[in-house]
């Protein structure tokens, strides 16, 4: 009889706590609901514009109203951005991807051409007759890919946690690709288009409750951008990012530790989601950049690395180290234009790049050929014209040094160093060299006198008249693209073989194409880093541009097409930049604000 | 008291498996009827065994999947997933998982779970990197990572000892850990189209190997003690560097099939003239002179020989 009584109490306790779990489950997925509400309806929205703008077409509807039918579209796609972009990854290129040719690895001769809103502007802003035809093809596609957003959309799960993510990321995307005219550059609508996305986000934010710090912040930074909204390029992108995303991307992280929202779990990204905002300092996270298992705060490790970097006996001849071409004093670049080969009196075929940040690439080399550090030294050790060194006679020699040993012990296990621990000691080593503490780093971190007004200037010219962080994108300024960071973008730019711009020859190195074959790859190279870029002169994979002067220049008249190359494939717009005497300073001097070549000392080794 | 829970908890759980078969159709036999999508699945969640989701266009596999403990096979070809959710690792009596055409980046770390696994399929994704998880699957038997971008292959990978077939080609493999050699029951090798140009000594330790394909790499020497792979039938080096190829290699009396085309052989080491049992000798695209071809055909009179 007792023992039922208990029972009893026992289940009505459990109903209880499971109604109690019911009920704060109601209030959690209302929110859920609403999100899934609001990406419906602008779906919807999304769609029907496409769809309008079809029948205009078909109606022989004339360029200019075709404009403002574009722009319509791409404003109801704005609003869902940061949900197509995280729950539909695919979905999202083929609405609004890069208007860059692709292809997969298995079938290299057949590209796959881009497709969604990129490619529509450039058939619909077009000087050229109108190509009714390929305007017809384009909204087809895109039509297609709008639907299939919609039909998807429906069957996202969405929860507070991926949904404060999503807006997070959204913000991202916003400063480091949408107000540089990355996605819209002929139609130059990305500050309106900024309004847009900021004012979606506001709307969902006022979906949780207690938000009110965040929509208020939020308002702020929608009403800075809709004062400026009508000039590009005068546009403060610095103060913009500083003082109103920052801010509001701490406010949505406190948020989410104030209300115990836990902070999505995702292994496969390089800045997580438990930052405060995209420059806080070691926002990247490392391990993203490393092979599984390798350890990346093993200081012994790491020292040990060191010294075989600076070990003239990984070579044949004992002549060289890593550090003969990666000098140390010199942002580790060697400060020539192309170093000696190995083989036969000849030069290398590229220029030495700085070791400060690599680890922070999805890349090594400038064809992209390697993915991590381990295996970009295998190939560096192993190659006849770099080092020409055998791993079998380098174990035996660095085995019988006795002040080596000492440190290989400190290291690992084993009695003698084998390849693979001498690989990932020298990998763990340039692991180590990161300088993200730099002049533009501490402004973007809330110093505001960090940065001189000049080179706030030419940060603002990067961000927007001269195009730079389209490609150079923030924070690491390679092409490792936002706000993932997984993939890196290589480019045509039509670099010359030297800077003699009288008599100017195209550079004949393949590029990216050596690797897998695939056309468009051809004189295509990987997006190198900006960051140190004041002090690791000369330029270019070939280093064939002496200063920073002559490299804006470069930009500045259009790349190799400037440069009078015919050059099918450039990716870098031919166009003009028209930069002033002034702007080509403010934009050096921001170059310099990129500086950081003594925060890697600090650690320890 | 404790005996109070264990009661409720039985009362709970009869109510739970009351409400389950309540919600379950009984047509459906869920050793042989292939899932369709998650929801459907989910309605059986416990018995629920096949869950085919190719070619289905999805980009993002739910969390809930997880929740299918049951499944053994999972097909998700052709589809355009970037990753995988970590709740996948539950479903700890996968055998069969087929992954091919994606653009997965990564795999979790969590599919150690799957420690039934007997065969992957994960060819033309992105892959560059395996989680150490990989390693404990110690019933894994077939491992296709073709047409992905490895330049390197984690040292675990000797871990995996029922291993009977691996595929690796079309990556950019530039060396092999020497740990590979301890995959003694591997049977088939594919390496082609990668940029070896060794392949370590410790793989002459795989006794069962009967098909080695190192087509389209920049190999400059086999090992010198290839005749060690007793099980070989055939050897595929077509488009490498070889100048020359190990005496050894006359000890291999399985051997059905050699394909030397496309290398830089001037002159085959002797003990060649003695492998009768050989069937075909492809030597298309080598200075080989006529005279040694010749005296080649007279010695083998039964191997097809291409030149
Ligand atoms: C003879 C000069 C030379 C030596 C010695 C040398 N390197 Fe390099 N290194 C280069 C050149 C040139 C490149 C660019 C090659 C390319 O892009 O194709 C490079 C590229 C790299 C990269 C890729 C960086 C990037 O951003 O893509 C890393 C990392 C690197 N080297 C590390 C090392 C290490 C570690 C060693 C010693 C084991 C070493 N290097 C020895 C000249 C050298
Ligand atoms: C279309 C994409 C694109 C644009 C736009 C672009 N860059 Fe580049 N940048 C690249 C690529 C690709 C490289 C590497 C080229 C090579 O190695 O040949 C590069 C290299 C550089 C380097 C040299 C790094 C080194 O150490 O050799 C600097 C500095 C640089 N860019 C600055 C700028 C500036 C400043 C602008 C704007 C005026 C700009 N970039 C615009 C793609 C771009």
């Amino acid at each position: 009889m007792k023992h039922k009584l208990k029972t009893k109490v026992l289940l009505i306790l459990a109903a209880v706590l499971s109604l109690a779990a019911g009920m704060s489950a109601v209030k959690k997925s209302e929110i859920e609901a609403k999100v899934a509400r609001f990406y419906r309806l602008n779906a919807d929205s999304l769609n029907t514009a496409v769809l309008h703008m079809k029948q205009h077409l078909a109606d022989g509807a004339m360029q200019e109203s075709l404009q403002e039918d574009f722009i319509q579209a791409r404003i109801y796609y704005k609003r869902i951005e940061a949900f197509v972009e995280y729950h539909l990854p695919e979905s999202a290129i083929k609405i609004n991807g890069a208007n860059l040719v692709e292809s997969e690895p298995s079938l290299p001769e057949e590209p796959i051409l881009p497709t969604g809103f990129q490619v529509l502007e450039e058939v619909v802003y077009a000087e050229e007759p109108f190509d009714r035809q390929a305007a017809k093809m384009e909204i087809d596609g895109l039509a297609f890919a709008c639907n299939r957003a919609r039909v998807l959309g429906a069957n996202i799960e969405f929860s507070e946690a991926n949904i404060l993510d999503a807006l997070k990321l959204n913000l991202y995307r916003l400063i480091t690709k949408g107000i540089s005219g990355f996605d819209a550059p002929v139609a130059l609508n990305s500050l309106p288009e900024a309004v847009v996305s900021l004012a979606a986000t506001q709307q969902v934010l006022n979906y949780f409750p207690q938000s009110g710090n965040m929509q208020a912040a939020t308002a702020a930074a929608l009403d800075y951008v809709q004062m400026h909204q009508d000039d590009f390029d005068g546009f403060d992108r610095a103060k913009f990012i500083a003082g109103y995303i920052n801010p509001l991307s701490v406010l949505v992280y406190d948020y989410q530790l104030e209300h115990k929202i836990p902070f999505i779990q995702a292994p496969n990204r390089a800045i997580p989601a438990n930052i405060p905002h995209l420059f806080s300092p070691g926002a990247i996270d490392l391990s993203f950049y490393a092979p599984a298992g390798a350890e990346l705060n093993n200081k012994e490790l790491a020292a040990l690395g060191k010294i075989l970097f600076e070990d003239k006996r990984l070579s044949v001849a004992n002549n060289r180290s890593c550090a003969t071409c990666h000098i140390p004093s010199k942002a580790f670049t060697d400060g020539l234009a192309l170093n000696e080969s190995l083989v036969g009196g000849k030069k290398l075929m590229r220029n030495t790049p700085s070791l400060i940040n690599a680890a922070y690439q999805p890349v090594q080399f400038s064809d992209s050929r390697i993915t991590f550090l381990e295996d970009q030294i295998h190939d560096v050790i192993a190659n006849p014209e770099e080092m020409g060194g055998r791993f079998e006679q380098i174990r035996a020699s660095l085995a019988k040094d006795k002040v080596f040993m000492k440190a290989y012990k400190a290291a690992f296990a084993g009695k003698k160093p084998a390849a693979d621990e001498v690989k990932k000691a020298l990998a763990a080593y340039v692991r180590t060299l990161s300088g993200f503490n730099s002049a533009f780093d501490r402004y973007m971190q809330g110093e505001q006198t960090a940065m001189t007004a000049e080179q706030i200037n030419g940060f603002n010219l990067f961000m927007g008249k001269a195009k730079c962080g389209t490609c150079h994108f923030m924070p690491t300024f390679t092409g490792a693209a936002p706000p993932y960071y997984e993939k890196m973008e290589s480019e045509v730019l039509g670099v010359p073989q030297s800077n003699d711009t009288l008599n100017p020859k195209m550079d004949t190195d393949p590029g990216k194409f050596q690797v897998y074959g695939m056309p468009h790859h051809l004189y295509s190279f990987k997006t190198a880093t900006v960051r140190n870029a004041a002090v690791t002169a000369p330029y270019m994979h070939n280093g064939a541009l002496k200063t920073l002067r002559e490299l804006i220049d470069f930009y500045n008249r259009g790349g190799g097409q400037g440069l009078g190359f015919e050059l099918e494939h450039q990716t870098l717009p031919g166009d003009l930049l028209h930069l002033t005497e002034q702007e080509k300073k403010n934009i050096e001097a921001f170059i310099g604000a990129l500086t950081d070549t003594v925060s890697y000392k600090k650690v320890q080794l | 008291m404790r005996l109070n829970i264990k009661m409720s908890a039985v009362i709970a759980f009869l109510l739970l498996k009351g409400y389950s078969a309540f919600t379950q159709e009984v047509k459906i036999d869920c050793k042989t009827h292939v899932f369709k999508t998650i929801p459907e699945a989910l309605a059986y969640k416990d018995c629920a065994q096949k869950l085919s989701m190719r070619v289905a266009k999805i980009e993002k596999v739910s969390d809930k999947i997880g929740a299918l403990t049951a499944i053994t096979y999972l097909d998700l070809k052709s589809n355009s997933l970037r990753e995988l959710p970590a709740s996948i690792g539950a479903l700890s009596k996968l055998e069969q998982v087929i992954l091919s055409e994606n653009h997965l980046k990564g795999l979790p770390e969590s599919i150690e779970g799957w420690l039934a696994l007997r065969f992957i399929q994960l060819d033309n994704n992105s892959l560059s990197d395996l989680p150490l998880g990989m390693f404990k699957l110690k019933n894994l038997n077939t491992l296709d990572l073709s047409w992905n971008n490895f330049s390197s292959l984690n040292p675990g990978v000797g871990k995996l000892k029922q291993l009977r077939i691996l595929d690796l080609n079309h990556n950019g493999l530039l060396v092999l850990p020497k740990e590979i050699g301890k995959l003694r029951g591997l049977e088939e090798m594919d390496l082609s189209f990668n940029k070896l140009k060794a392949i370590p000594e410790e793989m002459v330790r795989m006794s069962k190997l009967k098909r080695l394909a190192l087509a389209n790499n920049e190999i400059e020497q086999l090992p010198a003690n290839i005749g060690k792979l007793k099980s070989l039938k055939s050897i595929i080096v077509t488009n490498n560097r070889l100048k020359t190829l190990p005496e050894s290699i006359s000890i291999l009396k399985e051997l059905e099939s050699l394909y030397l085309s496309y290398n830089q052989i001037e002159k085959l080491p002797g003990s060649i003239y003695k492998m009768s049992h050989l069937r075909n000798l492809v030597l298309v695209g080598n200075p080989i002179s006529a005279a040694e071809i010749s005296a080649l055909k007279k010695a083998l009179p039964n191997t097809n020989i291409v030149f």
